[in-house]
């Protein structure tokens, strides 16, 4: 049982929702902020939509399905600032790193609220040197445990539609070199609203 | 006019509690360093917690003292008024219930240790926590009142930023003259927000000091300014998460 358990994975819906003072080299961006989450266990990762006028303080209102293992420790996301030569081409190396943060899972699972509860949670934002780069608010709400079976899917992202135009699902051309791991990821848009509330 | 304003916030609060949200509860701590006769603290407790306590639909408050040697001689930074181990509620009396055990623990327990809040707001979050399980439009009021300057400050942090993500507010009454200076921290009003060392950020400001020399010295009162945020981390609370008012709910059900 311990071991079923253990290989098994619970389903967590996982929403993107702000940044706040967003700063590459202490200045404060003006547009383009995007984010990338991503589990300590897995190179699948998922991004957010890019955020054109929000500038440094950015609304995304992004809801994740993520399928997070039993064992894993962290949720992990980047924000990033999409450079204009990658919104014309293929050429997305020139993307820059706002900063990171992580998310221990123990700050929505297993605390004093009960499994199911919404957690609005925020983290501070901070670049490889350390420098603290703004703040990311999300929320999180845990859905379901499963067993391992139902894990097959190599999918451990998925992303829904936004909140608030139904069936509208953002198309990614490009992002996200200068992450580190994630080489060779799939990235997943897979809308599982109309799975989920059909 | 100042009271006029105490009762128009005080009616707002009991509009929000009795006509659209379930009970909310309410908890007392008091801090054991006697810097400041207990007397003021006492008085402390009377006048903020004749205001709050008409929240609590059952008037039985958790009260716990912090900063003192217990009953069975040892050293606590969260034990009950009460002197018991479990059912750690007092009085069906409110206010005047938990005097009547503050003045009973002043003769048992005595004075010990450093000024720690961390284990007093754990506890209060903890209860409002579990209290999820059953009803999620509950919301909780802990009232703190010290004479010291607390000596955990990062653990006060840590307990406040994950205690933000929970049905909670924090008053804190800073009786005496020590230098109250670390609680203007923890009360994130600068705009901001309090950081745990986890890098985790506050979700929201859960936390309102007000020194209580303030009451002598001047014509504001110490109840008006402790009480004056709580409606607004009330509702951000609520509104956040779409918690509607009970009688909405009714209203929408019978249309």
């Amino acid at each position: 049982m311990l071991e079923k358990s253990s290989s098994g994975y619970r389903t967590i819906e996982l929403t993107v929702l702000s940044g706040e003072d967003l700063r590459i080299d202490r200045r404060l961006i003006k547009k383009n902020a995007f984010a990338i989450v991503q589990t300590d266990t897995s190179f699948d990762y998922c991004t957010t939509k890019v955020d054109e006028s929000g500038g440094s303080h950015p609304s995304w209102n992004e809801k994740l399905v993520i399928e997070l293992p039993m064992h894993a420790r962290f949720i992990t996301v980047q924000v990033q600032c999409k450079s204009k030569s990658s919104s014309s081409g293929n050429n997305n190396n020139h993307n820059k790193i706002v900063g990171f943060a992580r998310i221990p899972v123990s700050d929505f699972i297993g605390g004093y609220a009960p499994e199911n509860y919404l957690h609005f949670l925020s983290y501070r934002l901070r670049n490889a040197k350390g420098d603290k780069n703004g703040i990311i608010n999300v929320s999180v709400r845990s859905l379901k445990v499963a067993a391992d079976q139902h894990a097959s899917s190599s999918n451990y992202l998925s992303k829904a539609p936004r909140l608030n135009v139904q069936g509208y699902v953002p198309a990614y051309s490009g992002f996200a070199s200068g992450f580190g791991a994630p080489v060779g990821g799939v990235v997943t848009g897979v809308p599982v609203w109309c799975a989920n509330r059909a | 006019m100042v009271s006029s304003h105490i009762f128009s916030l005080d009616d707002q609060m009991k509009e929000l509690h009795t006509d659209f949200y379930a009970s909310k509860a309410v908890a007392a701590a008091c801090s054991w360093k006697l810097q400041v006769p207990a007397g003021v603290k006492g008085k402390a407790i009377t006048e903020i917690g004749e205001v709050i306590q008409f929240y609590d639909s059952d008037r039985r408050f958790p009260a716990w003292g912090f900063g003192g040697k217990t009953f069975d001689g040892t050293v606590s930074h969260c034990f009950n008024l009460n002197g018991r181990a479990g059912g750690f509620e007092v009085g069906a009396d409110g206010v005047e219930d938990i005097m009547a055990a503050y003045a009973s623990a002043l003769n048992n327990v005595s004075l010990a240790g450093p000024t720690l809040f961390g284990q007093v707001i754990n506890t209060a979050a903890r209860i409002a926590g579990q209290s999820l399980s059953y009803d999620r439009s509950k919301y909780f009021i802990l009232l703190m009142i010290t004479d010291g300057v607390l000596t955990d400050l990062q653990e006060t942090k840590d307990a406040l930023v994950r205690a933000s993500d929970l049905p909670l507010s924090i008053l804190i009454v800073g009786v005496g003259g020590a230098d109250f200076t670390q609680m203007e921290i923890l009360d994130a009003d600068n705009g901001r927000r309090l950081e745990s060392s986890t890098d985790r950020v506050a979700t929201r400001d859960i936390v309102q000091f007000v020194p209580m020399r303030e009451v002598h010295s001047g014509q504001i009162s110490v109840v008006q300014a402790l009480l004056e945020e709580l409606p607004g981390q009330f509702l951000t609370y609520m509104r956040c998460r779409d918690i509607k008012p009970l009688n909405v709910q009714m209203a929408q059900t019978c249309a």
